[in-house]
């Protein structure tokens, strides 16, 4: 028990350690809502466009989610750190988050468009001979069936969100597990670190998942959604 | 539904707060002139490698900021893409890249002296003092001076140390060595034989006291896992002697230093990082 106490007090006492794990927590939150969010702002848009009545715009969709879909995380953002913005003075940040955000747009459109999928044509044209107007059939009938049908997925998609925050640190941001690095390369002692990290990356998933199932789909209590 | 909508403008609210707060430490009074003085570093960011030599002696300052990589190869990108001012190697390292790489200067004098040393498992502590009292003699002789004076003329490509053969029959000493630690440790040609600075005094140590020494070729995760989980007995390679001796895990204990070389600022004196050609 005192050794443990003793691996605690290196790993978070002894130099502040502790501050490291916390500027990692707040820089792996910010990658993951600030990406997060703009992917959702961006995967909507690129899922208009490839559901889009022109094929050329369907077209360069389709290429743009097949490219940023089979690049390899790590890769996108070698590539956008140190070619795309090489001599550009953004912050490291602002690149990775663009890449992050860049990722899970991709993935978000994919989620939202076989979501628009599961909706049979037919329920909007009812809506609409009903004399609702096309905004009001998408908003009343389309869209409440659309995010029940997304929401897992979408829930997951937000811890990959979170895992691929991980390997920032390769690019010399220090994230969470960056922090974690950090701390036992001074103090040798990697396990305690290791698993402080799990366990926020946990709650974090469990929290926000929760939080998403409850802000889109309020009437509904534990269980899954879908 | 209020209290969805007020969940969301929360959320919103902190990202907005956040966003500022981290971008703007992260590019805070950077500067980008010519470092004219070793003192010259104030606010400048320093490209360093993880648990290196350079990021223990270069943690804690307030005048600059400390970006680590893993890689040496990541730093050199850093540099030639601006991400970092300078970098800071010890002075073996910065000759292997000076060797390899043209339009780079070191600042000099050195801002501080790296020593190297050797980890052991604290079950074998009594092997670390016996190490300790081998170094203490070692360091007073004919061949530490030689040592001393090969490291001074490392050319940056080849290591010019003695091929030591281990002549050790009795107990078994379990060796993890970094293999990326070039010149320190280093896998020979054949992937299996490891050598370099580092391993110099060792393989004498266990020659004098008749210990055999199994060595396994490794990574610096793999080395500290490994000692941690009883896997090894000794780690050696590119192993800083900065590190506070009071803030290491109880696992392990650290040998005296094996010898010490000076840290030096390197940036950039043309604007693309060449290699040079062999």
């Amino acid at each position: 028990m005192k050794a443990f106490l003793h691996k605690l007090y290196l790993t978070f006492v002894k130099d502040d350690h502790y501050r490291f794990f916390l500027s990692g927590l707040g820089t792996t939150l910010l990658l993951t809502f600030a990406s997060f969010l703009l992917g959702t702002a961006l995967g909507i848009a690129l899922c208009a466009a490839l559901r889009a009545k022109r094929p050329a715009v369907r077209r360069v969709a389709g290429v743009i989610r097949t490219f940023f879909m089979e690049l390899p995380t790590m890769v996108l953002l070698m590539i956008l750190v140190y070619v795309v913005f090489g001599r550009s003075s953004l912050p490291v940040l602002c690149i990775v988050i663009l890449g992050l955000t860049l990722k899970a747009a991709t993935y978000l459109a994919e989620i939202f468009d076989s979501a628009l999928d599961t909706i049979a044509a037919g329920e909007a044209e009812a809506a609409r001979t009903l004399g609702m107007t096309q905004w009001q059939a998408f908003r009343y009938v389309v869209l409440p069936q659309t995010v029940q049908a997304a929401l897992p997925l979408y829930q997951s998609q937000f811890v990959d969100t979170l895992e691929e925050t991980s390997i920032v640190g390769y690019l010399a941001v220090v994230d969470l597990t960056r922090a974690s690095e950090i701390v036992s390369s001074r103090t040798m002692d990697a396990f305690i670190g290791l698993f402080t990290i799990a366990i926020v990356y946990f709650v974090i998933g469990f929290a926000v998942k929760r939080l998403i199932r409850r802000i889109a789909a309020p009437g509904r209590k534990g269980g899954e959604v879908a | 539904m209020r209290q969805r909508r007020r969940t969301i403008e929360c959320l919103l609210a902190a990202l907005v707060l956040l966003v500022p707060a981290v971008l703007g430490g992260c590019g805070a009074a950077r500067r980008t002139d010519p470092i004219t003085d070793v003192s010259d570093l104030d606010g400048r960011r320093v490209g360093v490698g993880i648990a290196c030599d350079t990021d223990y002696a270069l943690t804690g300052r307030k005048d600059l900021t400390v970006v680590r990589y893993d890689e040496l190869a990541d730093i050199l990108l850093a540099l030639q893409y601006d991400k970092v001012d300078a970098m800071a190697l010890d002075a073996l390292l910065w000759k292997f890249t000076a060797a390899s790489h043209k339009g780079l200067r070191a600042v000099e004098p050195a801002f501080a002296t790296s020593g190297y040393t050797v980890y052991f498992r604290s079950e074998v502590s009594d092997l670390r003092d016996e190490f300790n009292e081998f170094l203490s003699r070692y360091r007073q002789s004919d061949a530490f001076r030689d040592f001393q004076s090969r490291l001074s003329t490392f050319d940056g490509e080849h290591y010019n140390g003695p091929d030591i053969g281990l002549t050790g029959t009795g107990r078994i000493l379990r060796v993890a060595v970094d293999a990326a630690g070039f010149p320190r440790s280093f896998a020979e040609a054949d992937g299996r034989t490891p050598s370099g600075y580092d391993l110099e005094a060792l393989k004498l140590f266990a020659n004098e006291k008749n210990y055999r020494l199994s060595f396994v070729i490794s990574g610096y995760d793999d080395m500290i896992y490994g000692l941690q989980g009883g896997n090894y007995d000794i780690a050696a390679g590119f192993l800083s002697d900065l590190r506070d001796a009071d803030s290491l895990s109880s696992y392990l204990c650290k040998s005296d230093s094996l010898y010490e070389v000076p840290l030096y600022f390197i940036e950039k004196t043309q604007d693309d990082i060449e290699p040079i050609e062999p």
